[in-house]
């Protein structure tokens, strides 16, 4: 009895811990600095790279299926034919993270502006 | 378990795992991140595994997933299911031989495997390996899901008198 | 006892673990100010961070706007035009004047900012593009006129036309980083049009990475650079051009053929501490071309360091880049220094 009980509790704790683990983790992904390049990729292809802080128009890019909104700071997926709409529900990126739409195999993917350059020269 | 009784049980368990998924489907996303699902399927999965046997839940799986993936009606989403499923169904037969006394653990190492056998198959239709920075949010979930569906299947077990051996 | 041990273990393995994640997400990063704007016929685009930034980064577009007025060859009534009709040297002028003349003659003439009449013939300035015939070329080098500078007095021959094109923005940039130091700015990086100017350091210390223009597909990047504070310039054939009878014609003019220059070189980036000697070395440089830039570098009273990318898609880098740079595209050679 004794060792069941234990060996609950072990299993318990340890799933506890993973569960912390993984929510430092994700807490860690939201809260880093940074983060407002775009881009856009369509069956593993980069088809478009945007620098968010740089946009003071909205617009929208079209990829066949899929509709982009680009606005000052943020992107968001506006509309796709896909038949559940998961990325179109997964609303607006303005930190790191990213917007997949299965079906459609698109991603949109905010990056670090830690891995991308400051600035292009030339 | 043999002839009429195990074709019945194993049909009945297909119903049941399908009716489960099905339901599952109706249930608007709980999260924007696709993937992230309670899984009551897998409550079949992980039962059939401890009352009849690897190979009846290998079929009973099996068939949920393809009759599945016809009435939700998407090539896609069969891929992703069966490399989940399959990922999930291995690593639970292998729990299982190593792990008898709480059911419940075993169930979470599933759901945990299910979620990175979707990740890969997505990496390798997207061709990118940056769907697995959902990995935390999939892992968070698989566990809560897999104790979740542990506990319901270690339940059931217990009412049928068979589950005297696993301790909820 | 033997339970208590793991038991132990996984919780001094938990609570680490948040303390771990507590001191991470307290360290968040100081604040970022961003501005674009349009000015001396290119994008403009500023980041700074700290408190001040966006004090600063107005000021400093106010900086960046009032020099594009005042160095405006175009414009009849501007500062430079001006310097024509007999006007004192302003002492904004008289920096980006002394250090044309300078570089000039550190290039033996490499860089010259009276071919404003050649420019014009070719049309780089109306856009309105034509290859202009050989003598007139040269009827055009003949009476391009003569200029100095000594102190805030200026002389020139008759005729003379001032573009300060190829400093402008390197002395804009400069400029703009002064006004952002004095507003107790600390780190900032602009872009003035491809021309590169940071303030310090990255806020977390680290230096800034300035990824290099790929001459052949300008989307591309070649590599990255990583410095401190210094200005990063490229001129390349590849910023404007146009194409008449299957040849391209490039903006760079070389002053001793009054064509564009024909160094085989398709890009020169040059790293300097100095914004204004930065822009108008890199158009020297170009002019020049890869032997020339190896034997200047030896001796030059100005430092810099410099990246060049050749026709034959080779790259070479002055000795002190070696550590600075790193390569991201492998349709070049890998990078090789300048002997």
């Amino acid at each position: 009895m004794h060792l069941q009980k234990s060996s609950h509790k072990f299993w318990a704790i340890l799933f506890s811990m993973l569960a912390l683990l993984c929510v430092g983790v994700i807490a860690l992904m939201h809260l880093l600095p940074g983060g407002h390049t775009a881009v856009i990729y369509k069956d593993g292809e980069e088809i478009e790279r945007i620098s968010l802080d740089a946009v003071t128009q909205s617009y929208t890019i079209s990829l066949d299926g899929n509709i982009i909104l680009v606005e000052p700071g943020r992107i968001r997926m506006q509309a796709a034919n896909c038949p559940d709409k998961l990325c179109v529900h997964q609303g607006v990126l303005t930190a790191q993270g990213r917007i997949v739409c299965l079906p459609n195999r698109v991603i949109i993917e905010m990056v670090r502006e830690k891995d991308a350059p400051d600035a292009k020269v030339g | 378990m043999k002839g009429t009784k195990r074709l019945t049980v194993n049909a009945l368990l297909t119903a049941t795992a399908l009716l489960l998924f099905l339901v599952e489907m109706q249930i608007p996303p709980l999260t924007t991140i696709p993937g992230i699902k309670i899984g009551l399927a897998n409550v079949v999965t992980l039962f059939s595994l401890a009352y009849c046997g690897k190979k009846d839940a290998a079929w009973i799986l099996f068939a949920r997933i393809l009759l599945g993936s016809i009435f939700s009606g998407s090539v896609s989403a069969f891929l992703y299911s069966i490399c989940g499923g399959v990922l999930c169904y291995a690593v639970m037969c292998v729990a299982l031989r190593f792990l008898k006394k709480p059911l419940w653990p075993v169930s979470v190492f599933g759901a945990v495997a299910h979620n990175v056998g979707q990740l890969a198959a997505a990496s390798v239709l997207m061709q990118t390996v940056s769907v697995f920075l959902y990995l935390p949010y999939l892992l968070l979930a698989a566990i809560l899901s897999g104790t979740f569906t542990g506990i319901c299947a270690s339940l059931i077990l217990k009412r049928l008198h068979k589950g005297k051996d696993c301790a909820v | 006892m033997h339970c208590m041990d793991w038991k132990n273990k996984l919780l001094s393995f938990g609570a680490t673990l948040t303390v771990f994640c507590l001191l991470l997400c307290g360290c968040g990063g100081e604040e970022k100010q961003t501005i674009q704007f349009f000015a001396m016929d290119t994008v403009m685009q500023m980041t700074a961070y700290g408190d001040n930034a966006q004090d600063g980064l107005a000021q400093a577009r106010d900086t960046v706007e009032t020099l594009a007025v005042m160095l405006d060859a175009q414009k009849k009534d501007s500062a430079l035009s001006r310097l024509h009709s007999g006007d004192t040297v302003s002492t904004f002028i008289q920096y980006p004047l002394n250090m044309a003349k300078h570089i000039s003659r550190l290039t033996d003439g490499a860089l010259d900012i009276s071919l404003y009449n050649l420019t014009d013939a070719w049309g780089f300035y109306t856009k309105a593009y034509r290859v202009p015939e050989p003598v007139e070329i040269q009827q055009l080098l003949d009476k391009k006129g003569q200029w100095d500078i000594d102190g805030n007095v200026y002389t020139c021959t008759e005729g003379t036309k001032l573009d300060l094109g190829s400093l402008a923005k390197g002395y804009a940039a400069a400029k703009a980083v002064e006004t952002l130091r004095n507003c107790g700015v600390h780190s900032a990086i602009f872009s003035l049009g491809g021309n590169v100017q940071t303030l310090g350091q990255k806020p977390d210390g680290s230096d800034w990475t300035v990824a290099v223009t790929d001459p052949l597909s300008p989307q591309d990047t070649v590599g990255n650079l990583h410095v401190g504070e210094c200005a990063v310039v490229t001129s390349g054939s590849y910023q404007r051009n146009f194409t008449r009878d299957g040849k391209t014609y490039h903006h760079i003019l070389d002053p001793k053929t009054g064509c564009p220059a024909d160094s085989g070189l398709l890009s020169v980036t040059v790293l300097c501490e100095d914004g204004t000697a930065a822009d108008g070395l890199s158009t020297a440089l170009f002019v020049l071309g890869a032997e020339q830039t190896a034997a200047l570098y030896k001796t030059t009273d100005i430092p810099f360091e410099a990246l060049l990318i050749t026709e034959e898609k080779e790259i070479w880098m002055t000795e002190g880049l070696s550590a600075l740079f790193e390569q991201t595209n492998e349709t070049y050679a890998p990078a090789k220094i300048l002997p």
